[in-house]
């Protein structure tokens, strides 16, 4: 025991007084979790909360417009500019210097229009039951709405663009449909215009009830955001990026000979790799607890989403730690495996990136095409990130990171077998 | 105390063994020297005799203990000096010493003593706290000797332990290695420098292209050389003067 906390010590020693290291075990995956959560922020938020910028002009003034211009201006997605150009080559100028995403133009007298498309509409279902006397649709003008897209608006985008505005349209032509309706059946319907006026309920027929397919839905209490995806993906980075320090100081330690030494001293086979792989732990470990403190302190302090930790934290120190043995034993394999300190970094960096790429801690795995995803399963930085989204975000405990600590703890296994191996055999690359 | 019979490496992709089926003798209390050219083999046999490497046939035991299959229970009482600085340079002096020494089991409060003790003799106190790094030559080799016998081993391997450093240490580390050897701890040493040697060792090995050439103590071996003044004239007269490497 006595030699384990001697390794221990100066593991941690060498560590300490390696600024290098430092800064890449601490300051980087603070930078990078900072600055990819800023950047990440906007396309990360739902288009709901976005404020896209659309110019609107409204000539209707009337029922149509005022419905539609409220129904933008309440839904939060658009921020709303009025203009008063007509000329749709002007207002095509205005977006595209302007920066629009989008431009809507209400034509002067659309409500107009559609109440006498209404009441056609509805003179004809009453002809058919020979109520009232039928009106040709064809004398009224179309109500024409008119929209202006940027060309570079993504298609996903503009459909969705398109879909809400037409929620609020569709909602007003019902309801002046309806108040039409009501109108004529007054009129045809003898003696009920000296009653109560007829009106129909306008509400919702039918209503939406969102469940999350999460372990416990009554926690569900985080979306994906920026934090939620930066902070567990940066931490997973950083876990891993101690390959750099750590291979390095074994390459080192090889080169000066202080490794021979400790082959000659009793009993040291296991103790000084042992006494390595805590200490790495314990560097993880520490890497994690600054990353949500960054996630809960440091992002909100910058208008960014809180970073919400979920309800089982035994599952979080679990996945934590099994994503620490799992990096740890990477470190340890390449430090091993590897003849010269170039190499080692070279091989430990671009690999890491690779596995972080593929692993989806850039941009969130479900977003990549279907063989990327297949591929980045594969990535042990991506199981240790679904690890903890299956806490985070589908508020799963114990049971529901069980796959991902036994993937991570083999991979720990395997990379410390390899080390083993390569170690007795001297076999390095 | 050390018996080597008929001990053959051959490493891999190699066109002749390093060590060529050699057989040497070596009493308990010798300072014992074993020289020859660059690559003729005297890495590789105190690599083998440490239990690094393994060898391809033969047979090499310590007190009676096979240095392959026994290597853990010898590791107790053998010291090694390696011709690397074979410490931390990011610890000080004290921080490298207090590590192996606990490495080898040295329980405290003996290791602190042993640690001023041997800092006070070798002239290191004053800089104990001082990182390695920023050690001279002189000052890492003695330190490096130090941290080979920290443990007060029965049997200490030397290779090259007075290369590159001045004069000042070198007389230092050889009168220490001296008394070592008077108080009992055999010492197998390599070393380039030859006078040096004469005046320290009692036995010597000559070694050549992986074979023992000779083997005695020095004064009968330069006797013995017709025209040698030196243990360096018996060396040149045995392994020419063809350049090794």
């Amino acid at each position: 025991m006595e030699k384990l906390i001697a390794s221990i010590k100066k593991e941690y020693l060498v560590l300490i007084r390696d600024r290098a290291g430092l800064a890449i075990l601490f300051l980087m995956p603070v930078t990078l979790v900072f600055i990819m959560s800023v950047i990440q922020d906007a396309p990360f938020r739902d288009f709901q909360e976005a404020s896209i910028p659309l110019l609107i002009i409204n000539q209707d003034q009337d029922s149509l417009g005022v419905a539609i211009e409220r129904g933008l201006r309440n839904s939060d997605i658009f921020k709303l500019e009025s203009s008063a150009l007509s000329n749709p080559t002007e207002i095509s100028k205005k977006i595209r210097d302007d920066g629009y995403a989008l431009g809507i133009l209400i034509p002067k007298g659309a409500t107009t229009a559609l109440r006498k498309k209404a009441d056609i509409r509805v003179s004809k279902t009453l002809e058919g039951l020979g109520l009232s006397e039928g009106i040709d649709e064809e004398a009224i003008d179309k109500v024409n709405v008119q929209l202006f897209l940027d060309p570079a608006t993504k298609k996903s985008f503009k459909s969705s663009l398109l879909s809400a505005i037409r929620q609020f349209t569709t909602a007003i032509e019902n309801k002046i449909l309806l108040e039409s309706f009501a109108k004529s059946l007054t009129e045809v319907i003898p003696g009920a215009s000296e009653g109560e006026p007829l009106v129909f309920e306008q509400k919702e027929l039918i209503h939406f009830e969102e469940h999350y397919t999460g372990q416990n839905e009554q926690i569900i209490s985080a979306s994906m955001n920026s934090v939620q995806h930066n902070v567990p993906a940066w931490t997973m980075f950083a876990m891993f990026f101690i390959v750099i320090p750590l291979a390095g100081h074994m390459i080192k330690e090889r080169d000066q000979g202080s490794t021979l030494r400790l082959h000659l001293m009793p009993g040291s086979d296991l103790i000084v790799p042992a006494g390595k792989l805590l200490l790495y732990v314990g560097v993880c470990m520490l890497q994690f607890l600054m990353m949500l403190l960054v996630g809960l302190l440091i992002l909100p302090s910058f208008g960014l989403p809180m970073l919400v930790l979920g309800s089982s934290p035994f599952a979080l120190l679990l996945v934590a730690l099994a994503s620490s043995f799992a990096a740890t034993g990477y470190g340890i394999m390449i430090g091993t495996v590897f003849r010269t300190h170039q190499q080692a970094m070279s091989f430990g960096a671009v690999s890491i990136i690779i596995l972080a790429a593929i692993g989806g801690i850039w941009v969130p795995l479900y977003i990549m095409p279907q063989a990327m995803q297949t591929l980045g399963s594969l990535s042990p930085l991506n199981w240790g990130l679904s690890g903890f989204n299956d806490i985070f975000l589908r508020g799963g405990g114990l049971p529901a990171v069980v796959p991902e600590v036994t993937r991570l703890m083999l991979f720990a296994a395997c990379t410390a077998g390899i080390s083993w191996w390569v170690g007795r055999k001297g076999l390095n690359i | 105390m050390i018996e080597i019979k008929d001990l053959i490496k051959q490493y891999p992709k190699a066109i002749s063994p390093a060590v060529n089926s050699i057989s040497i003798h070596i009493k308990e209390g010798a300072f014992f020297g074993l020289f020859g050219p660059n690559g003729a083999g005297k890495t590789t046999t105190i690599s083998i005799l440490c239990g690094l490497i393994r060898a391809n046939a033969g047979s090499a035991k310590i007190n009676g203990l096979d240095v392959q299959n026994d290597s853990e229970q010898l590791k107790h009482f053998i010291g090694v000096v390696p011709q690397e600085i074979a410490l931390f340079p990011s610890l000080t002096a004290r921080e490298n010493l207090r590590y192996f020494g606990k490495m080898y089991g040295i329980p405290e409060p003996e290791l602190t003593q042993r640690i001023t003790q041997y800092l006070d003799m070798f002239g290191l106190l004053q800089n104990a706290n001082r990182l390695l790094e920023t050690f001279s030559g002189g000052m890492k080799r003695r330190t490096n000797l130090i941290a080979g016998i920290l443990h007060h081993p029965k049997l200490l391997f030397l290779d090259e332990p007075t290369v590159g450093i001045d004069v000042q240490s070198k007389a230092v580390i050889n009168q220490f290695l001296r008394e070592l050897n008077q108080s009992g701890t055999t010492i197998v040493y390599t070393s380039h420098h030859l006078k040096e040697a004469e005046s320290l060792c009692n036995a010597i090995a000559i070694i050549d292209q992986g074979k023992i050439v000779t083997t005695g103590q020095p004064q009968q071996l330069i006797a013995s050389c017709e025209g040698a003044k030196h243990l360096e004239d018996v060396f040149l007269a045995l392994t020419g003067e063809a350049l090794r490497d």
